[in-house]
């Protein structure tokens, strides 16, 4: 049980920051994100004794993250979040406070962006940017080839690389409303 | 330059960007990975890390120093009193077979453009010990145990602008300990209509032993076509949604027995109706038990047993995909080379 205990400790520390990233590029907010990692690794840790490829831990435990993902989206109604809420994912150490402001609205409109492609494609971006995993990793949890996964990733980027472009096109500024009397 | 090996350049980049070894340059897709890259730092916070381990590993510790009880006739009879008691007093919030049923149909409803992904883990012992002959099968004397994985997909079978779209899945049979499925051992393709029905498999069925190969019947493309659909329970519920198949057996719920139950060590709801096949001569009955998670209501798994055959299956992966999200077409068959 010693044992059991260390493994899982030294597995839970090498993963978790990766797992929540893939999560947080996921979902809504700080709060949801702390709520389904917390799930993953209950999960895991219960199945901890009956896996069957320890050495496949990476995508064992991804599997387990994005099938709670999914799981989340489909009680909640699919794509039913604002990207990027609370934006307190600090955007970068320096930043002045207009900085902030600017960085955490493109921010807003890359995970709007990202919510408007498929499943598959938000998965492996946020397996790329978020968990920092390389095609080969991705390639197993996402149940296509290692080809593939750059193919979709490239696509993806494609597509949201546009949807940027559109988004910064001109927009009429609303007009103030002037209340008479 | 082909869109393959653009694909693969980009991806370099984007790594080589990952670990600061390349600069964005005036690339526009690889300006915007620079941006992901390095954007809001989502990182768990230390006090969500440190309180997430303590709980994990407090409770590997629980169940490793767990006392012992030591049962007293009294105490066991007290406490037997007692959680009857509670049984008879205390049923907050338990939901009948019909509720869970139909959150369990909503939490699978599917359009009719989308498509059920499943990844199945099945384990089944057959022993027959006189020739039996049904529509799907001929059985021979044998006894015969196995287990496998299964990845499916399957659409259609609702009523879009009034015509019944065939029901379609298709598949791939891997050894159960090939988890990451990567070695397919057998693939197969049902097409399922109210007037007929069609199965085409490569490879060896792992739920039959060899002696029963089915490929004799088979056409140049392995497939056989049957004017009838499916009438075996289990090929019957191959052929329907699961959406559609909680939704008939809401129908049935007072033929049902529904109890809190366990299944591979989880809390769940199990629901199992008795039945009768009576394609065989003489009829036997079956019963099929299938269970629900207590919380989220979503089916774990399944067992059918009958005096023939012990079958359980469980649900490893669960999804409802867009025809997009798939960069193959799963239904072609026979498949690409």
């Amino acid at each position: 049980m010693v044992d059991r205990k260390l493994d899982f400790a030294v597995f839970y520390d090498e993963f978790l920051p990766q797992v929540y990233r893939y999560v947080r590029y996921r979902v809504a907010d700080t709060a949801t994100a702390e709520d389904l990692t917390a799930a993953i690794f209950e999960r895991a840790l219960r199945a901890w004794n009956k896996r069957r490829k320890p050495n496949s831990a990476a995508s064992w435990i991804f599997r387990i993250a994005r099938n709670t993902v999914v799981s989340h989206y489909r009680w909640r109604g699919r794509r039913s979040h604002v990207p990027l809420d609370d934006a307190e994912g600090k955007p970068s150490t320096d930043a002045t406070p207009e900085e902030w402001v600017l960085q955490t609205e493109r921010w807003a409109r890359i995970q709007e962006g990202i919510q408007a492609l498929s499943r598959r494609e938000q998965d492996i971006i946020a397996l790329k940017f978020g968990s920092e995993l390389t095609n080969r990793a991705i390639a197993p949890i996402v149940g296509v080839s290692e080809g593939n996964v750059a193919v979709i990733l490239h696509r993806a980027m494609r597509k949201l690389h546009a949807h940027l472009e559109r988004e910064q096109a001109p927009v009429a500024t609303p007009k103030r409303r002037i209340s008479y009397g | 330059m082909a869109e393959k090996q653009m694909a693969n350049t980009f991806s370099e980049q984007v790594d080589g960007l990952l670990v600061g070894q390349v600069a964005p340059g005036d690339d526009p897709l690889l300006s915007l990975a620079a941006e992901m890259s390095a954007g809001p730092a989502l990182e768990p916070s230390p006090a969500f890390v440190q309180r997430l381990r303590r709980q994990l590993l407090s409770s590997v510790s629980k169940h490793a120093t767990r006392p012992r009880w030591r049962w007293s006739l009294a105490g066991v009879a007290a406490m037997l009193l007692l959680a009857v008691a509670l049984a008879l007093v205390w049923n907050p919030g338990s939901p009948s077979a019909a509720e869970v049923l139909a959150r369990a149909a909503e939490a699978v409803a599917i359009a009719p453009d989308q498509i059920e992904y499943f990844v199945t883990e099945t384990t089944g012992a057959i022993e027959s010990t006189e020739w039996m002959v049904n529509r799907d099968h001929i059985l021979s004397p044998h006894e015969f145990e196995y287990s496998y994985l299964t990845e499916r997909w399957s659409r259609g079978g609702t009523l879009s602008e009034s015509q019944l779209i065939p029901f379609e899945v298709a598949g791939f049979d891997y050894a159960v300990d090939d988890t990451d499925l990567s070695h397919p051992l057998s693939q197969y393709y049902g097409a399922f209509s109210g007037a007929y029905s069609k199965f085409c498999r490569l490879g060896p069925d792992p739920s039959l032993p060899p002696e029963w190969d089915m490929s004799a019947q088979e056409d140049s493309e392995g497939c056989v076509i049957f004017d009838s659909p499916p009438t075996n329970v289990f090929a019957k519920r191959t052929s329907e949604s699961s959406q559609d198949w909680f939704n008939r057996l809401k129908e049935k719920t007072e033929r049902v027995e529904f109890k809190r139950d366990r299944f591979n060590d989880r809390p769940v709801y199990s629901l199992t109706y008795h039945g009768e096949y009576t394609a065989t001569k003489p009829a036997f009955p079956y019963t099929v038990v299938l269970y629900f998670d207590r919380e989220t209501h979503l089916c774990l798994g399944s067992k059918h047993e009958d005096p023939h055959s012990v079958i359980t299956q469980t649900i490893l992966d669960y999804q409802i995909l867009d025809p997009a999200d798939l960069d193959f077409d799963p239904f072609v068959w026979p498949p690409e080379k």
